[in-house]
């Protein structure tokens, strides 16, 4: 009699126990497939953050073109082939990326090239993107602007020596993205009876570069006047292309 | 007795909704396979060629076709034990590299395949495919 009656509660914890055991199968199994959309998410946001840093590369290899020369349609011309070679690029559905170029009163078809006679030049390219990323569950509207900026500051001063002789001291300091950059080249010249001289010609001639885009040159000659006009251009370590003139006052 | 059937009856029913219940929960949970080392390899491999041309190096070697160095510079930003094969087609989808950029073919219990859009920092933009291939 006891014994039947403990065959029931027997039936009752074994089956408790396969229920234990189903569950707890159940959510190891849960467990693994939250990692697997953890790892999913990862890869998505490491694709997305990609087409974000080669778009970067393409408003700055559109920049080093138009720097040197290169038509303004260039950039509109390198966008538009991102755009469609971007929409081929993504094989889980649908990646559509749209470019804008930035218009303002200083930005014109994206691209401003500023070379003052100030002591200030700045190049750069700017563009608006918009990129809408669909399919296999994921829905993704991003926009983000893109904006590549060179700049260059010349200052400096001169003392009189006498006759016409001056020593000259100039700074120059180069900017990426408003961060101090390193120039890739730079050619500094003084206007001299109404022609550009190359200093590294003169004896006196020295340069200090800090290592943190400030770069000091001085230098001694006869220049006639009472200022000192110089011209710096310079290549940035990305290649792009930005220049000034300006007039140095005594010091 | 009928008294006792009945019971045992209850117990039977009672361990049978037991062991039903337990099954219609576990059915609600999304239930898939463990793709966890595949997707993985594809996240260390998609992640290692964004930093790789964070500053545009994965671009100059290709620009530069410098095959050699783009493996020695693979071996050193993928993990240790993952094998790949690397593949590099122009804008226009033909391949370029005409050697195989590899460290020593594709071995492993898992095998997958990425590919990352390139875009070089220099004044014509060229535009590459590179499709990864990574065992492990």
């Amino acid at each position: 009699m006891l014994t039947k009656r403990r065959k029931g509660q027997v039936l009752v914890v074994a089956a408790l126990a396969i229920a234990l055991t189903i569950l707890t199968t159940q959510a190891y199994v849960y467990e693994l497939n939250n990692m697997k959309i953890s790892s999913e998410h990862g890869l998505l946001s490491d694709y997305i953050l990609g087409i974000k840093q080669e778009s970067r590369h393409v408003v700055t290899a559109s920049l080093v073109n138009v720097s040197h020369g290169g038509a303004a349609s260039n950039f509109e011309a390198n966008l538009e082939r991102w755009e469609v070679f971007v929409a081929g690029g993504y094989s889980l559905g649908r990646c559509d990326l749209n470019a804008t170029l930035a218009s303002s009163t200083t930005y014109s078809d994206g691209i401003r090239l500023d070379w003052g006679a100030n002591g200030s030049g700045v190049s750069s390219a700017c563009a608006d993107f918009a990129l809408n990323l669909g399919g296999r569950g994921v829905e993704v509207d991003w926009g983000f602007t893109v904006n590549m900026t060179s700049r260059v500051e010349v200052s400096g001063s001169y003392d009189d020596l006498g006759d016409d002789s001056k020593q000259v001291s100039v700074s120059v300091n180069l900017e990426n993205e408003g961060a101090s950059a390193l120039a890739g080249t730079i050619v500094l010249e003084y206007l001299k009876s109404g022609s550009w001289e190359d200093p590294k010609n003169l004896g006196s001639y020295a340069k200090l570069d800090s290592g943190n885009g400030t770069y000091r040159y001085t230098f001694i000659d006869t220049i006639p006047g009472t200022f000192v006009r110089v011209r710096v251009r310079v290549n940035d370590l990305r290649g792009v292309f930005v220049e000034t003139e300006t007039s140095l006052p005594s010091g | 007795m009928t008294r006792r059937g009945a019971v045992h009856t209850l117990d039977a029913f009672l361990a049978a909704s037991i062991i039903a219940m337990a099954l219609l929960y576990a059915a609600q949970t999304p239930r898939e396979r463990d793709y966890i080392g595949e997707e993985t390899l594809k996240a260390e491999g998609m992640q290692a060629l964004v930093q790789l041309n964070g500053n545009g190096t994965l671009g100059r070697l290709v620009e530069a076709r410098s095959w050699g160095e783009l493996e020695q510079v693979l071996r050193i930003a993928l993990p240790g034990g993952v094998s790949f094969n690397l593949t590099v087609f122009d804008e226009f989808g033909s391949p370029l590299n005409n050697v195989t950029i590899s460290n020593g073919g594709l071995v492993g219990r898992t095998v997958e395949s990425l590919e990352y859009l390139l875009a070089v920092e220099s004044g014509v933009c060229p535009l590459y495919r590179v499709r990864l291939q990574l065992g492990g």
